[in-house]
C-alpha cells in the first residue's frame, strides 16, 4: 500500500512516515499543498493523508482540486473540532478526518477503513485456500497458526489478496509497495515474494514470467 | 413575608395606603362642615326662640304697666309694638318660624346680639317686675312651642317665671351676662342669657334629631369611601401589573440568556419611556458581553488551536518512539522533535500570560528613564545572527532618546517589531528601523522588504492568532500573539502603533510614544501629572 503524506510541520511529518513505513505502508511526503497535489496526481495511492493547514494552498484546496480527477481516499488532519471544519472537509470529498491531536493507533484503524472501503473489499478477513488474512489485525494465518511476516511481505499479501485473480504488474507492486526514495532497488520484490513463498508455500503467490503475479 | 419581596405589592401597599388617607381625610372633612353646619342652624334656631322669648317677655310685661318691655337691644325702644313679620326662610327644621324682632337682630349670621349693652342704660330706673302678672307669659311660650327646644325663665331672685320643661327643673344658673351665651354639653346645645331688668333665660335644645341625619351621612360617606377605596385599589393593582409587565419580560428574557446563548435581546416597546431605556441599557451592555464573550471564546479556542500541533508532534514522536527497541540516535530524534515542540508550547503559554497580565492590567508598567535608541540597538545585535540566517541587512538611524516608561515591555515590543521584519522579509532584504524625536514622543519606525499585506489583512494584523496566511503554520518562536502583545504594551503606555504595507514591497509599523506620559493600563487623571 502507498501512501502520500502531506503535512508542513517536519517534526510530525518525520515521525507520522516512519510510523507508517514502520506499519508497511509506502510513504511519500510533501510539505506544502501544491507539491502534494502534484504528487497526488501523478502516482497512484491507495490513500492520501491531508493536513489542513498547509503553505501555498491549504488541504481544502487541495482536496478539492484532487476530486476533479481522483477517487484516491482522503483523511484529513484538522486542528479544529469545529463541526463547521469536519463539515468542509466532508463536503469537499474527504472520506475520513482526524481532530489533531490524535492517537497513532487511531489512525491507522481510519487509514485501513477507508482503503478497505475504497476497493471491493469490505471484510476485514480474506481466506484463500489454507491462508487467511485478518486485515484489521495485519496478521496472516496459515493452517489457523500465525505465520509472521515482516510488514513490507504482509503488504505484499494483502496487496494481492485484495486483487485475487488478477494479475498484479511488477510496476503497480512496486508502486504499492515501495515509496518514492526505494523504488530502484528492482530486486527487492523478488527477494519478498520469495520469503512469502516460503512462509505461505509455494504455489500462494503464481509467477506470470515477464508480467508480473498473482493470487489465484 | 412574600408580598414585602414584590413590587407589585409594596405599590399596593403604598397605593392603599395613601387612597386610604385621602378618602379619610376628605370624609372626614366633609362630615366635618355638615356638622359643623348642623350645629349653626341649631344654634339659629336657639337665637330665634330666645328673640322669641324676649319678644313675648316684652309683650307679656306686668299689667300695671301696660307697656311694652324694651328688648335687650333697644331698651329705649318705646316705638311700635314690634310687628309680626313675614316668615323668614329656613333651609331646614320645619319648625314653625318664628316671628321675626327687627329691633334685636340675632340673625343667624350674628350669635352674638348686637349693641351689647353692660347694664341699663343712666336715667332709666327698671322696675323689677313680681307677681302673677306674667302668667300668661308661658301660656304663649307653650303655644310657641318650638320642637326640641325647651324655655325656661327665671326672674332676677331665682324663682321660676315661667317654663316648657317638662321634668324636673334644671337648676337656676348663676352669673348670666346679657348677651346670650351658648354652650354645648353633649347632646344638648344651651342658651343663657339675662335680661336687663334681671330675667335669665335658658332655653335649651336636645341636639338628638339634629345629629341623626349627620350620623346616616357620615354612614354615606364612609361606604363612598369604601367603594372608592375598592376600586381604587383594584385599579391600582391592575396598573402596577400592566406598567411592571415589561419588568416581567425584561428578566424572562434575562433568565434565558446565559454565557453561551448572549445574542438574545430585550424587546423594547417604548425605548422612550423608563422601562425602555432601562431595556436599551440592558441590550447595550448584553451586546459588550457579547463582543467580550465572543472574543474570549474565539481566543480560547485559538489557543487550544495553537497548542494541537506541538501537542500532536509530541505524541506522534512518542508514540512512533516507542513501537519498538530502537538505536539510540533515533530516540534521540525524537526527543529533540519533542524538545522543539515543548519550547513552542511553552512560548505559547508564556504570549498567553503576558496577554491576560497586559489584559487584567494587575501588573502597572514600570515608569523607568531609559534611552529607546539604546535598547533598539541591543535588539539589532542580539537578532543580527537569526537576520544574517535569512540573509537580511539591518538599517538604523537612532537618535539617543531617553524616556520614561518600562524599558522590559518596551525591548520586548521592539523584539517582536524586529523579529516580524526579519521573518516576513523576503531573503536578502533589509530591516529600515529608525528611532527619532518629535512634539515630545519618540517615534519609532521598522519598514521590512517582504511580500507586504492586503488592506483586509492590515486590518487585522493586531488581532490575537490572526496570520496574514492563514494555511501556513508559524515559523519557530513565533505564536501569532506576538502583534497583539505589542499593540497591548503600547496602548498601556498610551502611545500608538500604526502599519501601513504595500503588497511586493514591504510593510512599515509606526509606533508614537509619549517621552513622559506613561500610564497604568487603568489610567488614572494624576498618573500623567506625575511623571514630569
Amino acid at each position: 500500500m502507498r501512501l502520500l503524506l502531506i503535512e508542513d510541520e517536519p517534526d510530525l511529518l518525520d515521525s507520522l512516515a516512519q510510523a507508517l513505513r514502520e506499519e508497511g505502508y509506502a510513504v511519500d511526503t510533501a510539505e506544502d499543498g501544491l507539491d502534494g497535489l502534484d504528487k497526488a496526481l501523478t502516482w497512484e495511492y491507495d490513500a492520501i493523508i491531508l493536513d489542513g493547514m498547509l503553505p501555498r494552498l491549504d488541504g481544502w484546496a487541495v482536496l478539492e482540486r484532487l476530486r476533479l480527477r481522483k477517487r484516491t481516499p482522503v483523511i484529513m488532519l484538522t486542528a479544529r473540532d469545529g463541526s463547521r471544519d469536519r463539515v468542509r472537509g466532508l463536503d469537499h470529498g474527504a472520506d475520513d478526518y482526524v481532530v489533531k491531536p490524535f492517537d497513532l493507533a487511531e489512525l491507522f484503524a481510519r487509514l485501513r477503513a477507508v482503503i478497505r472501503r475504497s476497493g471491493t473489499q469490505v471484510v476485514t478477513r480474506l481466506t484463500i485456500e489454507r491462508v487467511e488474512i485478518d486485515t484489521a489485525a495485519r496478521t496472516v494465518f496459515l493452517d489457523q497458526s500465525e505465520i509472521p511476516l515482516t510488514a513490507r511481505e504482509y503488504a505484499l499479501v494483502e496487496y494481492l489478496a485484495i486483487h485475487r485473480g488478477r494479475l498484479v504488474t511488477r510496476t503497480t507492486l512496486y508502486e504499492h509497495l515501495f515509496d518514492e526514495n526505494e523504488a530502484s532497488l528492482s530486486n527487492l520484490l523478488d527477494v519478498h515474494v520469495s520469503n512469502v513463498r516460503k512462509k505461505l508455500g509455494h504455489d500462494f503467490i503464481q509467477t506470470r514470467r515477464g508480467h508480473g503475479y498473482s493470487i489465484v | 413575608m412574600f408580598f414585602t419581596n414584590s413590587i407589585r405589592w409594596r405599590l399596593q401597599i403604598w397605593h392603599g395606603l395613601i387612597l386610604l388617607a385621602v378618602l379619610g381625610g376628605f370624609g372626614f372633612t366633609a362630615w366635618r362642615l355638615q356638622h359643623e353646619r348642623t350645629l349653626t342652624i341649631a344654634t339659629e334656631r336657639l337665637l330665634d326662640r330666645y328673640n322669641q322669648t324676649v319678644r313675648l317677655l316684652r309683650q307679656s310685661g306686668p299689667p300695671d304697666g301696660g307697656r311694652p318691655r324694651p328688648g335687650p337691644g333697644g331698651f329705649e325702644d318705646d316705638g311700635p309694638p314690634p310687628r309680626p313679620g313675614p316668615p323668614p326662610r329656613r333651609e331646614d327644621f320645619d319648625a314653625p318660624p318664628p316671628a321675626a324682632d327687627p329691633a334685636p337682630d340675632l340673625g343667624p349670621n350674628n350669635p352674638n346680639p348686637g349693641p351689647n349693652p353692660s347694664g341699663p342704660p343712666p336715667g332709666r330706673p327698671l322696675r323689677p317686675r313680681s307677681g302673677p302678672s306674667f302668667y300668661g307669659f308661658e301660656a304663649a311660650l307653650k303655644a310657641d312651642e318650638i320642637p326640641n327646644g325647651t324655655v325656661t325663665v327665671w326672674r332676677r331672685d331665682g324663682s321660676l317665671l315661667a317654663t316648657t320643661h317638662p321634668g324636673p327643673l334644671p337648676s337656676f344658673p348663676q352669673n348670666v351676662a346679657v348677651s346670650p351665651q351658648i354652650i354645648r354639653t353633649g347632646n344638648q346645645l344651651l342658651l343663657l342669657a339675662a335680661t336687663p331688668p334681671g330675667e335669665v333665660i335658658r332655653i335649651s335644645r336636645d341636639l338628638t334629631s339634629d345629629l341623626l341625619p349627620l350620623r346616616r351621612t357620615a354612614w354615606q360617606l364612609a361606604a363612598a369611601a369604601a367603594g372608592i377605596l375598592a376600586l381604587g385599589l383594584a385599579g391600582g393593582w391592575w396598573a402596577a401589573g400592566r406598567s411592571l409587565r415589561p419588568l416581567a419580560t425584561i428578566s424572562s428574557t434575562a433568565a434565558r440568556l446565559s454565557a453561551g446563548n448572549l445574542a438574545e435581546r430585550l424587546r423594547v416597546e417604548d425605548p422612550n419611556d423608563e422601562l425602555g431605556q432601562l431595556a436599551g441599557v440592558l441590550n447595550a451592555m448584553l451586546g459588550r458581553l457579547d463582543t467580550s464573550f465572543t472574543q474570549q471564546t474565539r481566543f480560547i479556542s485559538d489557543a487550544a488551536h495553537e497548542l494541537r500541533t506541538p501537542v500532536t508532534v509530541m505524541l506522534t514522536q512518542t508514540q512512533t518512539a516507542l513501537r519498538r527497541e530502537r538505536p539510540a540516535a533515533e530516540y534521540r530524534q525524537s526527543l529533540e522533535a519533542c524538545q522543539r515542540a515543548a519550547n513552542r508550547m511553552r512560548q505559547l503559554i508564556e504570549s498567553l500570560l503576558a496577554l491576560a497580565r497586559l489584559d487584567s492590567g494587575d501588573q502597572p508598567m514600570k515608569r523607568l528613564r531609559f534611552d529607546l535608541s539604546r535598547a533598539a540597538a541591543e535588539q539589532v545585535e542580539l537578532l543580527t545572527p537569526l537576520a544574517a540566517e535569512r540573509n537580511v541587512t539591518f538599517h538604523q538611524d537612532l537618535t539617543p532618546l531617553p524616556m520614561e516608561g518600562d524599558p522590559d515591555y518596551l525591548t520586548l515590543t521592539l523584539a517582536n517589531l524586529l523579529t516580524n521584519a526579519i521573518h516576513y522579509n523576503r531573503e536578502g532584504g533589509t530591516i529600515h528601523l529608525i528611532i527619532r524625536k518629535e512634539n515630545n514622543e519618540a517615534i519609532l519606525t521598522v519598514t521590512d522588504t517582504g511580500e507586504g499585506m492586503s488592506p483586509a489583512a492590515l486590518a487585522r494584523i493586531f488581532d490575537r492568532f490572526y496570520r496574514a496566511d492563514q494555511s501556513r503554520s508559524l515559523p519557530a518562536g513565533r505564536t501569532g500573539l506576538g502583534l497583539a502583545i505589542t499593540k497591548s504594551i503600547i496602548d498601556a503606555h498610551r502611545g500608538t502603533i500604526t502599519v501601513e504595507s504595500t503588497p511586493g514591497t514591504g510593510t512599515t509599523f509606526t509606533v508614537r510614544l509619549p517621552l513622559t506620559a506613561v500610564t497604568a493600563p487603568t489610567p488614572t487623571p494624576a498618573a500623567g501629572s506625575e511623571v514630569a
